[in-house]
């Protein structure tokens, strides 16, 4: 009894330890989702950009702050609800058809008003057919940003990478970088 | 946060703002009484709606359209009583939103959402929604409501363009149902005085009933919420049976409302379909063809709705509409899109490149050309 005690008391501190607490951690030139079971994703980003801790699913970069620029994926499950739209993604949809369904998620976003496609085009990301669109919107303070969508389907899963800053200024200081670490984006 | 969980926060702050709801705060005349003068927590209230105001214009969330603004206060203004008009500051202002609402700001400034827009029928039910609000403003209920809820949660910072976090509650959330009570008695009056036709009271608590069942919500956190719909409508229909018994005819101003309206009614209908509301998105493109019979643009947005609708007939349906659209106007961009890609799909090659082609003429700053272009590569054989 006294030894399983024990065990459960490693256990549990191991877990403490091995739990990142802090809500930010430097992401340190590579992320990768390292999951055991399911699809592993990675993107190669500059080290000194940050990763949000505690997410089920994807990742949320950024360098300066999340408000100044921001890099998000996250998986779509084909059939499963959508934050906004009521529209869903399905298996096997082509890419002009993801697009449809993840811009009109973003443009149905309450805190995303006035939004204006500037182009969409198609765009090969993780070796497969995907999408590249770029808009321009206020968010809910009135600042006018600019984002980048991309989405992909990879064997059943949809895969959205999104780049975010405020159209002034800092949009185009962090494209390029947004550029490369899209280029590195994988899915195994 | 979604508009669904915002409905929920709403519904959870009122429910538990109703579940512990202090005495009421003494009334105080409205701002038509002789010698009006603002308190200094209202001169508070005051200044936030005029700051709300300011964040909701410049969010992008509010439609910058001049005539409709104009149209809609001409409207408003012959509610208002005379005396309220030199004291408030009247205003209407379209939110950019398909849902269904309508809330007004303690200094007279009225919100209402593309979405009801779209839905009302005719002036007189516009006015009835605009009296009931403005009767909030004329009588002062946001300060009462202030007074007596001031410990209350602040919802504000969960609503759209940040609204201000004091009687600007009560305003977005429902009043309590006396003051909805009289809002809707009052409302009635000056539609009455007005000249409109007060017998179509309830529709606009119909266009709602009818909102609520195919969003399956519970409730409209605004406009409706509290008393519930059911009871808002008996209130209007027994004011009808009695006070207005005697009462026929009135001015409808359907034709004046659904010119100033039509363009709302396309575009809501386009915001209803980008949300997957395929339903709503039908029949806001049909209610525009009712007035504009010959829009290919609404022809071209029900081809839309039917191929992303999918099910039967899923590439007969939209094809039909976009030959429509085409038809009425080949100078038709969306109509002409929707034709070549529905054709390409069929694999009618020559009729979709001619189709894809037109769309680029009309279009040369298509944002979406690099998908058409490889289209029309992939159609004439030199593969994507």
């Amino acid at each position: 009894m006294r030894i399983r005690l024990a065990m459960l008391a490693c256990a549990a501190a191991l877990a403490g330890c091995i739990h990142d607490e802090a809500p930010w951690r430097e992401v340190g030139g590579k992320y990768d989702s390292g999951n055991w079971f399911g699809p592993r994703i990675s993107m190669a980003l500059p080290g000194d950009w940050m990763k949000l801790n505690h997410l089920d699913d994807g990742l949320v970069a950024t360098r300066d702050g999340f408000n100044l620029q921001s890099i998000k994926i996250r998986r779509v499950d084909p059939g499963k609800p959508l934050p906004h739209t009521k529209k869903t993604v399905a298996k096997g949809m082509r890419p002009n058809e993801l697009a449809e369904v993840l811009l009109d998620d973003l443009r149905t976003d309450g805190s995303a008003n006035g939004l204006k496609v500037l182009d969409t085009r198609p765009a090969s990301i993780a070796g497969a057919p995907g999408f590249r669109t770029t808009v321009a919107l206020r968010d809910s303070f009135g600042l006018k940003v600019k984002a980048v969508l991309c989405g992909v389907m990879v064997d059943d899963h949809a895969w959205q990478i999104v780049y975010v800053a405020p159209a002034r200024h800092y949009f185009e200081k962090d494209l390029a970088t947004f550029d490369a670490a899209l280029a590195s984006f994988r899915v195994r | 946060m979604t508009a669904r969980a915002r409905c929920a926060v709403a519904a959870a702050l009122l429910v538990t703002a109703c579940a512990v709801a202090p005495p009421r705060a003494a009334r105080l005349p409205p701002v038509s009484a002789p010698g009006f003068a603002m308190e200094r927590d209202e001169r508070r209230l005051w200044r936030e709606a005029a700051e709300m105001d300011a964040r909701a214009r410049k969010s992008g969330a509010v439609l910058e359209e001049a005539a409709l603004e104009r149209y809609l206060l001409g409207v408003a203004r012959r509610l208002t009583p005379r005396a309220a008009l030199d004291r408030l500051e009247v205003r209407v202002r379209v939110i950019e939103s398909p849902g269904l609402s309508a809330f007004v700001s303690p200094d007279g400034g009225v919100f209402v959402t593309m979405g009801l827009l779209a839905r009302l029928e005719n002036e007189a039910q516009l006015a009835i929604v605009l009296g009931h609000e403005l009767v909030h403003a004329v009588n002062r209920h946001a300060i009462v409501e202030y007074r007596t809820f001031k410990h209350g949660a602040a919802l504000a910072s969960a609503l759209p363009f940040g609204l201000g976090e004091l009687g600007t509650k009560a305003a977005v959330t429902g009043y309590s149902r006396d003051l909805e009570r009289e809002a809707d008695e009052e409302g009635l009056a000056l539609v009455a005085a007005g000249g409109w036709d007060v017998a179509e009271a309830t529709r606009p608590f119909e266009h709602l009933a009818a909102w609520v069942k195919e969003e399956e919500i519970e409730e409209p956190f605004l406009f409706a919420t509290h008393p519930r719909l059911e009871e808002r409508m008996e209130s209007y229909r027994a004011l009808l049976r009695t006070r207005y018994a005697g009462r026929r005819g009135g001015d409808l101003g359907k034709e004046r409302y659904q010119g100033a309206v039509r363009e709302i009614v396309l575009a809501s209908a386009r915001l209803d379909l980008a949300a997957g509301r395929f339903g709503p998105a039908e029949q806001g493109a049909r209610a525009y063809l009712a007035v504009r019979p010959r829009a290919a643009e609404a022809h071209a947005l029900l081809g839309d709705v039917a191929r992303q609708r999918g099910g039967d007939g899923a590439d007969a349906g939209p094809l039909a509409h976009y030959r429509t659209a085409v038809e009425l106007d080949a100078r038709c961009p969306e109509g002409q899109r929707g034709l070549g890609l529905a054709l390409a799909k069929r694999n009618d090659r020559d009729a979709a490149r001619s189709a894809l082609r037109a769309y680029l003429r009309l279009s040369p700053d298509a944002v979406d050309r690099a998908w058409i272009e490889g289209d029309l590569a992939a159609l004439e054989g030199r593969g994507r």
